[in-house]
Formats: C-alpha cells, structure tokens, sequence
C-alpha cells in the first residue's frame, strides 16, 4: 500500500505541478503574442502568475502591461504599476469580502477594482456589487459609476444612480446610455448637480434620459467603406 | 535407537523420552512467537536511498480497479491546471481579450468615428484597448481642415485610447480623460448599443 501511495504521488506529481507551470507559461506566451518583449513579458507573467495564484483576475494585469510596452514605458516603471494594480485589485477583494460580498468573479472584481481607482468609495461600490442583477449589468454599472464620477458628477450620486438603475431592471444598454445622457444634459447647461438630480428624476418617474442624437455622431448601419484597420 | 531395559533406569528413559514427545507435540514453549517477533523488530532492515528504491526494479502489485481510478485522479487534475490557467486569463484570444467589453454585449458592435484636429502633423494614429494599445493598426486620415478621421468597430462597452500624432501619445482633447498611471493620460469611450457616446 506504501509503495502504491508513493507511486501514485510520483505519478501525479509531474501532472499537478505542469497545471500550475502552464499559466505562468501561458501568460508568457500571449504577452509575447500581443507584441511585447520575452524578457519583459517573462517579469509581467510572474506577476500575473501571482495575482491568479491569490485567486485575483490577471487580465487586467495583462492589459496594464501590454498598454504600458505599447507606450514605451520603461519597463521598470510598467512592473511598479502592475505590482499596485495588483495591490489594487486584492484591497478591493478585501473591501468587497468585508461588506459581505464574498466569491466575486474576477471581472466584477476588476470593474470593482477600476471604480476604486476613478474615485468611487468602497461602500457605494460595495452596494452596486450587492444588487441582485445579471452580472453583466453590474459589470457595466461599475464602468458606469466611474463614468459619472469622471464627468464630474458626485461619486455618491454615480453610484446612487447606477444602483436604482440595477435595481429598477435597466438593461446593459440602458446602462451605458447613462454618460452620454449626463454628456448631453450638461452640454444643455445644466450643472453636475442637476444633471444628477435630473438622472434620478428620470429614473423615479420610470423613463430614461438617453443621449441618443445629442452626441456624437450618426452611426453608419454598416462597415463604411475604407475603413482603415489592418487585417 | 533408544534400548528399553526392565529396570528403574530403564523406566526412567522411557518416561523422559515420553515427555520429550509430548513436548514436541504441545508445539513451542510459551512465549516463543513473541520473542522471535521482538528479535526481528531489533533486527532494522537494511536502508536503501529512495533514489535507488526509484531506480531498482521492484514489483508493484495493483488491483486492476486502481488502474482506471488513477487514470481519472490523473486527467482531474490535468483539468484543474487547465481550468486554472483559462480562468486566470491564458484561455482567451489576445485579440478579443484586449478588448474590455461588456460580458454579454460583446457581440454588439458599434462603428464609432474618431476624429482628431491637428494642423501641420504627418501622421495620426489611433491606439486602445481595441488595437493592442499598438499605434500601427488604425491610422487616421486626412481631410479638409486638417482634421483626421477613423471610423472603427467596437464592441460595446468601455474603451480607452489615445492618439498618436508624430510619434507623441496625446489624449483626445474632446473625451474624458483618466490617469493611465504611467504619468499620462487615456481618454475614456462608453458605447452604448444606441451608439457612439462620449463620456
């Protein structure tokens, strides 16, 4: 039985430690895809490796590093970054565990994580988590809330207004809709005051403010001609 | 060959040897097994370096029915390091992942036209999460009035950029910007499925 167990260990083994070896690799490698150095892309993958090891999304660490090569960044500087995005990510981990949200996705975790950063208190972005919603909305109300918050609305308010959203039904698209509504209230003159205000009021009388035809520009039904993207 | 005589002698060797086959019919003396059982546990088997237990041919006797259990204990976790590493971002397409779309809209795409105004440069280019932060994968052209025009797809959702005009990372002037913590700083898009919006 003694000789079985070690057998089988020696056996398993190899298999249990190339599972854990392959991210690591596999991290490598697509930083490698995605046009980045092997030398870099082996320091960025040991923090990615990391951040997975911990239970914490890698991609947005991936996404930071390609960014920061694509930029010439100097990659000492990249691989600060990445360390406090990965700081980031698990301090916001923590917040979300210490308000009750316990086993959060990893891109719910990074959009969370990304609110933090565009100056969203912890316990409003706690309270966009717990909403009972598809996770695709939640997802979306947290790019949302920083939105609002980026346009000068006040962070409580982006938040407030993201929650009510989630918790009236409003779609994804809905969602998103919600910035270019703010954009094209303010652009009509209305402070960031009243446009939060004015956002809440839409939503307590049960319609949506869109900003559909106020900005940007018309959007072509199909693939304008000449469009210049490199295969 | 033992010799009987008639006599107290003789009755006295016939009974010892008597004794000595009953003796030899009760078995061992009391005790025997235990102390041959402590000889042999003072007795310490010869060690051998597991190195060389690995390289000695030994027997290994299996029950059949191990055989298939090991095979499905190998391939879980086989699956588990595979689960692993998809789930921490190496299962995903480089080029899909970069793209910070909203789950479940991703099939959503919007043609979203950027426009940069920048007399006497030689060259805009547009780079984002969409391109792989690589400036070589849009490039923006000239039109009257010095502004520079790219209509691209995007999936729905949040996206950040800059231009690149003359080799110099600049943010579009007329978009939100957010620190992108390299000392610069990215312009923010949110599309809708309506359509373009600016944020």
């Amino acid at each position: 039985m003694k000789r079985l167990l070690m057998v089988s260990v020696l056996c398993l083994l190899p298999a249990a430690l190339a599972g854990q070896q392959r991210a690591a690799t596999d991290f490598r490698a697509e930083l490698i895809a995605r046009g980045v150095s092997a030398e870099f892309a082996g320091s960025a993958a040991v923090i990615a490796d990391s951040a997975a090891a911990k239970g914490l999304p890698a991609r947005p660490i991936l996404d930071k590093a390609v960014e920061g090569w694509g930029k010439q960044v100097a990659a000492a500087r990249i691989i600060v970054t990445l360390r406090e995005l990965s700081a980031r990510l698990e301090r916001t981990r923590g917040e979300l565990s210490s308000s009750g949200a316990q086993n959060v996705d990893g891109e719910t975790l990074a959009a969370a994580a990304q609110a933090r950063f565009r100056g969203i208190h912890a316990d409003n972005v706690s309270r966009i988590v717990a909403v009972q919603a598809p996770r695709a909305s939640v997802i979306a109300g947290l790019q949302v809330a920083g939105a609002l918050a980026g346009q000068g609305l006040d962070q409580g308010t982006s938040a407030r207004l993201v929650v009510e959203s989630l918790r009236r039904g409003r779609t994804v698209a809905q969602m998103l809709d919600l910035p270019a509504a703010a954009r094209a209230l303010a652009a009509a003159g209305a402070s960031t005051t009243q446009v939060g205000q004015q956002l809440l009021q839409g939503l307590d009388a049960g319609v949506t403010v869109t900003g559909r035809g106020q900005v940007g520009v018309t959007v072509p039904p199909v693939l304008p001609p000449g469009l210049p993207i490199k295969p | 060959m033992t010799e009987f005589r008639d006599d107290d002698a003789g009755s006295e060797a016939l009974r010892s040897l008597a004794e000595r086959q009953r003796a030899r019919l009760r078995g061992p003396q009391p005790g025997f097994e235990d102390r041959v059982m402590a000889r042999m546990r003072e007795a310490r088997a010869p060690k051998r370096a597991p190195l060389l237990w690995i390289m000695s041919p030994s027997a290994v006797r299996v029950r059949p029915v191990w055989i298939p259990l090991a095979a499905a204990a190998l391939l879980v976790v086989w699956l588990a390091g595979s689960r692993y590493g998809a789930r921490s971002g190496s299962g995903a397409a480089p080029a899909a992942a970069a793209v910070a779309a909203v789950p479940g809209a991703r099939s959503d795409t919007v043609y979203v036209r950027f426009e940069f105004v920048a007399p006497g440069v030689q060259d805009v280019r547009l780079a984002g999460d969409f391109t792989g932060w690589r400036p070589d994968k849009v490039a923006l052209e000239r039109q009257a009035g010095n502004v520079w025009v790219a209509t691209v797809p995007l999936a729905v959702g949040e996206h950040r950029y800059q231009f690149v005009v003359d080799g110099k990372w600049l943010p579009d002037p007329r978009a939100q910007a957010v620190d992108d913590e390299f000392g610069g700083h990215n312009s923010v898009i949110v599309i809708g499925p309506n359509g373009q919006v600016r944020s």
